[in-house]
């Protein structure tokens, strides 16, 4: 979503229309909310995660300068919300591990996905993404479904592009060994 | 060819992890936002910050003291009829307690020491907020 389709709600929203929000709610909440999942990994206090960013990014619009896309400044807030809320109920956020995986061959890879079914073959990619670490599932997520460069990536999770090209490598490793090991528990 | 099959792996996680889509949110989940920003608005409207003294009163105040000193300086001879009662108040002997202060001394290295101690804890309230408002801040 471009940011001057945004800005026009962003501009009503500041002018007092609350209800130019929503639109901006629904079309980020999907987002916010995998993320929020991928980090917290609860889906009822994934919910309230989601619904806390959108509060805290109502109350801080007035700031936001459009110095970066919308939709980075809002994943930021949601990444943060995450992360406090984590660390608030003394749950540690796993991060890197150390690796155990070789990066898979994708003909192997194609072979074992293609033995699900449609519905399934979803259901166990969103079940791996949920086994990652939290910031390899959200590396994931922002890179391939959202589309987002390693630079912008790296606005929002407060590291440099350098770290999480080596964190995308190994999530991609990790994620390839589990939907691996779900197709021979399959077998 | 590495590079071939590293750019074709790309496309597969793309590929597969597009598939997979997003999580989807409960429902009510706009309505429940929304709902929740009228409920705190309309709380920061009734918790909004009203000033105990007005701001027409301490005007009025500013300008009866004004009349008052301004009579009493400028005219001081038209309080002579008012008479105002003897006391005796030598009781409040008050040069013992004024030799007390007098001779009361901090050591050099707690005052310097609690002068420092202001300043650094005054830097670190500045430090932390900053630090704490960048993270809604993308550079």
């Amino acid at each position: 979503m471009s940011l001057q389709q945004d800005q026009y709600y962003i501009d009503k929203v500041i002018n007092g229309d609350t209800n130019a929000f929503s639109v901006l709610v629904d079309r980020y909440k999907y987002m916010v909310y995998t993320l929020a999942v991928r980090m917290v990994r609860n889906n009822e206090e994934a919910e309230e995660v989601a619904q806390d960013t959108f509060l805290k990014v109502y109350k801080a619009l007035p700031g936001f300068k459009g110095d970066s896309k919308f939709s980075t400044w809002v994943y930021k807030i949601a990444y943060n919300r995450s992360l406090d809320y984590v660390k608030r109920l003394g749950r540690i956020p796993e991060t890197t591990l150390i690796e155990e995986y070789a990066e898979h061959n994708r003909t192997n890879l194609v072979a074992a996905i293609d033995q699900f079914e449609i519905d399934e073959r979803k259901e166990t990619i969103k079940r791996a993404m949920q086994e990652l670490p939290a910031d390899y599932a959200t590396i994931l997520t922002l890179h391939y479904f959202e589309e987002l460069s390693l630079k912008e990536i790296s606005k929002i999770m407060d590291a440099s592009p350098d770290t999480l090209k080596v964190k995308l490598f190994r999530a991609r490793k990790r994620l390839g060994g589990i939907l691996k090991d779900r197709l021979q528990e399959k077998i | 060819m590495e590079k071939d099959e590293n750019k074709a792996l790309e496309a597969f996680y793309k590929e597969m992890i597009q598939e997979a889509g997003l999580e989807e949110p409960s429902t009510g989940f706009t309505a429940s936002v929304i709902s929740k920003i009228q409920k705190d608005d309309q709380k920061a409207e009734i918790f909004s910050y009203r000033p105990l003294i007005p701001r027409y009163v301490w005007w009025v105040s500013v300008v009866l003291l004004g009349i008052f000193f301004g009579y009493t300086f400028l005219e001081p001879e038209n309080l002579e009829f008012v008479s105002l009662p003897k006391w005796n108040l030598d009781f409040f002997n008050m040069d013992r307690f004024i030799d007390v202060l007098n001779n009361f001394k901090l050591p050099d290295t707690l005052v310097y020491g609690s002068l420092s101690l202001a300043i650094f804890i005054s830097l670190q309230a500045y430090l932390l907020k900053t630090h704490w408002n960048k993270r809604f801040v993308i550079e």
